[in-house]
C-alpha cells in the first residue's frame, strides 16, 4: 500500500466496494425523465418486492435504464480486470485488450457474425475465436529468441490491430448500407442503448465468468509478471496458467466487443487508477479495479446518454478522458517503470 | 537430501556448451561453479534444475530421476534465486516474498496469515524484515538479492541455487551475501550452488568447486583443490597467484590477477 496507513486503507476498501453501487442508484435517476436518488430507489425496491409502482417510472427504469446500467457495470469490471492481467501477464504496463490487438479482433469476429446472423451466441463465439487468434499472433510476432520486450508487444499489437482494422472496413465495405452498415457503425463506437435484459442473459454469465476466473487467480497474477524461469523456479504451472488467464480475459473482451461494441481506454485508466491507490500487488487491483471499472463505466453511459439531447458513442468519451490521462502517465512514469 | 546430475550434456543448437558433466551436492554443502562469462554457468545451473532439458544425462534427487517428479515436488526442494533484474510492476518487498509460498498452495488458493508469517520469517533470516513495505523499484541492488534470497527461503528449500548473486554489487553487500549463504549452510544444513566468477569468493564459501573452461572441458572437486593457480589460468586465461593472508588465527585466501594473457 502506498502511503496509506491501514485505517485509512479499511475506509478507502469500504468506499471502493460500495461506489458501483452508489454511482447505479443515482445514475439510474438521471436523464430526461429525472428520479432523485431516493425515488429511484423506491422503485427499484418495491418492485422488486411486487409492490405497485407508477407505470412511467417503473418502465423509465426497470425496461430503460436498469439494462443499461447493469451492462455497463458487467462491461466496465469486465475490461478494467482483463487490462489488468494482460498488464501482469506481459509485464507490461501498457498491454491492454485495445493495445495488443484483441479488441479489434474480435470486433472483427462480431462484425462477421453480424452480417450473417443476430444470434448473439453465435457473435459472442466468433468475437471470442477472433479475438484469441489475434492475441496468439501478436505474442508470436512479439517473440524474439524467446523473450519479448514491452516495445515489441506493443509494436506487434499496432499491426495486429490494424490488420483486424482492415479487416472490418472490408466487412463494412460488402455490407449492405442501408441497412447494415450504419448499424455495424454505430456499434463499433460502443454504445449501451441496444441493451435488453434478454440479451443480458445471454452475454454476462460469460463476462462474469472470465471475471470470477481471473479473480481466483489473482494472487498467481504477481507471479505470472515474472520472468518465465523465474516464475517456473516458484513452482506453478506456467504455461497452463497463462492460457488460463489468456483466455478469460479474451472471453471477457470479446463479449464485451459484442454486447456493445469497442470501448476503448478503460483496460489502461483503471488499473492504473487502481495501481496509484494500492500499488502492484494483483490480490488487490483484481477486486479494486472491478469496482472502479464498473462505476466508471455507469458514469460514462450516463453521460452518454444525458448529456446531450442525442446520444454520444461511449468509446468518444472514454476516449476524450483516456488519452489526457495516458499522456500524464506516460510523463510521470518514463513509460516503463510503475 | 543429495542433488546430483549424471553426465549431463546440453547445447544451443549443434554446438555443445556442456558436456558429460557429473556432480553431486549433500545437505550443508556449497559448490562454487566457477568459469568466466558466457562459458555456460547459468545455462547449467537452468539444465540442473530442469528449465531447460538436458540433451544427455540426467539430474537426481535422493535417487529419484528429476524426470519422473512432478515441478511442484521438485520446487518445494529447490529453490532458485536468479540473477536480480527488476520487473515493470514494482511489488512490495514482503508481497515479492510471499510469492515464494506458491509452490505450496492450490492453483487459486489465496496465501492466508500462516504464509505471510513464512514470508516474514524468511525475511528475519535474512536480515531484512525492516524491508518489508518496501517498493522492489526503489531498492539498491543488494537489498534486491536479499529479498530474492527471502523469497528462495519462503519455499523452506533444502537446496538455494544462485546465478552470480554477489555481482553488481559492492564490497558490503557482497560480503552479507556470502555470509548469508555460508550460515544457511551452517546453522540450517540448506545447501547451496552458486554460480560466480570470483575464485576469491568460492574459495571463502564452498566446499566443493566445479569449473568450467573455455574448451568445454571442466574440473571438479574440493574447492582447496580444485580452485588452483593453473586452474584460475585456464579457466579465465589470467596468470593468478593464490596467497594466504592470516588475521585473528584466521585464514583468508586472496586470489590476485597478474596479467591476462
Amino acid at each position: 500500500m502506498t502511503g496509506i496507513g491501514k485505517k485509512n486503507g479499511r475506509w478507502l476498501n469500504l468506499i471502493l466496494f460500495i461506489l458501483p453501487l452508489l454511482v447505479s442508484v443515482v445514475c439510474i435517476g438521471i436523464g430526461r425523465y429525472h428520479l432523485s436518488p431516493i425515488e429511484s430507489l423506491n422503485v427499484l425496491v418495491s418492485a422488486f418486492m411486487g409492490e405497485e409502482v407508477e407505470a412511467t417510472a417503473r418502465s423509465v427504469v426497470l425496461n430503460v435504464r436498469l439494462p443499461r446500467i447493469l451492462l455497463a457495470l458487467a462491461v466496465g469490471a469486465g475490461l478494467a480486470v482483463s487490462g489488468a492481467s494482460f498488464q501482469s501477464l506481459f509485464s507490461n504496463p501498457l498491454a491492454t485488450p485495445d493495445t495488443l490487438g484483441v479488441a479489434t479482433g474480435a470486433s472483427f469476429g462480431a462484425v462477421m457474425a453480424l452480417l450473417l446472423t443476430n444470434d448473439l451466441l453465435v457473435v459472442q463465439i466468433c468475437a471470442l475465436a477472433m479475438g484469441l487468434i489475434a492475441l496468439l499472433v501478436t505474442c508470436s510476432i512479439s517473440k524474439l529468441r524467446g523473450k519479448s520486450s514491452i516495445i515489441m508487444v506493443v509494436l506487434a499489437g499496432m499491426v495486429v490491430s490494424s490488420l483486424f482494422q482492415a479487416l472490418v472496413s472490408l466487412m463494412k465495405y460488402v455490407a449492405d448500407p442501408e441497412e447494415d452498415l450504419p448499424t455495424i457503425t454505430y456499434w463499433l463506437m460502443g454504445s449501451m442503448s441496444k441493451a435488453t435484459l434478454k440479451g443480458l442473459i445471454a452475454g454476462i454469465p460469460l463476462i462474469a465468468a472470465g471475471i470470477f476466473v481471473l479473480f481466483l487467480l489473482r494472487w498467481r497474477l504477481n507471479i505470472l509478471s515474472l520472468h518465465e524461469d523465474e516464475a517456473k523456479s516458484l513452482g506453478i504451472p506456467v504455461r497452463r496458467l497463462r492460457m488460463m488467464v489468456m483466455v478469460a480475459a479474451t472471453l471477457v473482451t470479446a463479449s464485451s466487443v459484442s454486447m456493445c461494441g469497442q470501448v476503448g481506454w478503460v483496460g489502461l485508466l483503471i488499473p492504473h487508477g487502481a495501481r496509484m491507490l494500492y500499488g502492484s500487488d494483483n490480490r488487490k487491483i483484481i477486486p479494486a479495479s472491478i469496482c472502479l471499472g464498473s462505476a466508471f463505466m455507469v458514469v460514462i453511459d450516463t453521460a452518454a446518454r444525458a448529456a446531450t439531447a442525442a446520444e454520444i458513442p461511449v468509446s468518444i468519451l472514454t476516449a476524450i478522458i483516456g488519452a489526457p490521462f495516458f499522456i500524464i502517465l506516460l510523463r510521470k512514469t518514463g513509460g516503463a517503470k510503475l | 537430501m543429495k542433488f546430483e546430475v549424471k553426465s549431463g550434456k546440453f547445447g544451443y543448437g549443434k554446438e555443445p556448451v556442456i558436456q558429460d558433466i557429473s556432480f553431486d551436492v549433500e545437505d550443508g554443502q556449497v559448490l562454487a561453479i566457477l568459469g568466466s562469462n558466457g562459458v555456460g554457468k547459468t545455462t547449467l545451473l537452468k539444465c540442473m534444475m530442469g528449465l531447460l532439458n538436458w540433451h544427455e544425462g540426467h539430474t537426481e534427487i535422493d535417487g529419484i530421476p528429476m524426470r519422473e517428479m512432478s515441478s511442484r515436488e521438485i520446487w518445494k526442494k529447490i529453490a532458485y534465486v536468479p540473477q536480480s533484474k527488476g520487473t515493470a510492476l514494482s511489488y512490495r518487498a514482503l508481497d515479492m516474498v510471499l510469492m515464494g509460498c506458491s509452490a505450496s498452495l492450490g492453483l487459486f488458493e489465496q496465501p492466508t496469515e500462516q504464509e505471510i508469517e513464512t514470508a516474514r520469517k524468511a525475511m528475519e533470516e535474512v536480515g531484512i524484515l525492516h524491508l518489508q513495505e518496501k517498493q522492489c523499484s526503489r531498492m539498491s541492488g543488494g537489498e534486491l538479492q536479499m529479498v530474492l534470497i527471502a523469497r528462495a527461503l519462503a519455499s523452506k528449500p533444502k537446496l538455494l541455487v544462485l546465478d552470480e548473486p554477489e555481482s553488481n554489487l559492492d564490497f558490503k553487500n557482497q560480503l552479507m551475501i556470502l555470509e548469508t549463504v555460508t550460515r544457511l549452510a551452517r546453522k540450517q544444513g540448506i545447501a547451496s550452488i552458486v554460480n560466480t566468477h570470483y575464485p576469491a569468493h568460492a574459495l571463502k564459501i564452498a566446499d566443493k568447486a566445479l569449473i568450467l573452461y573455455r574448451d568445454r572441458n571442466h574440473s571438479y572437486g574440493p574447492a582447496e583443490k580444485t580452485i588452483t593457480e593453473g586452474n584460475m589460468a585456464r579457466a579465465f586465461s589470467v596468470d593468478v597467484k593464490i596467497g594466504d593472508f592470516y588475521y585473528d588465527d584466521q585464514c583468508y585466501k586472496s586470489v590476485i590477477p597478474i596479467r591476462a594473457f
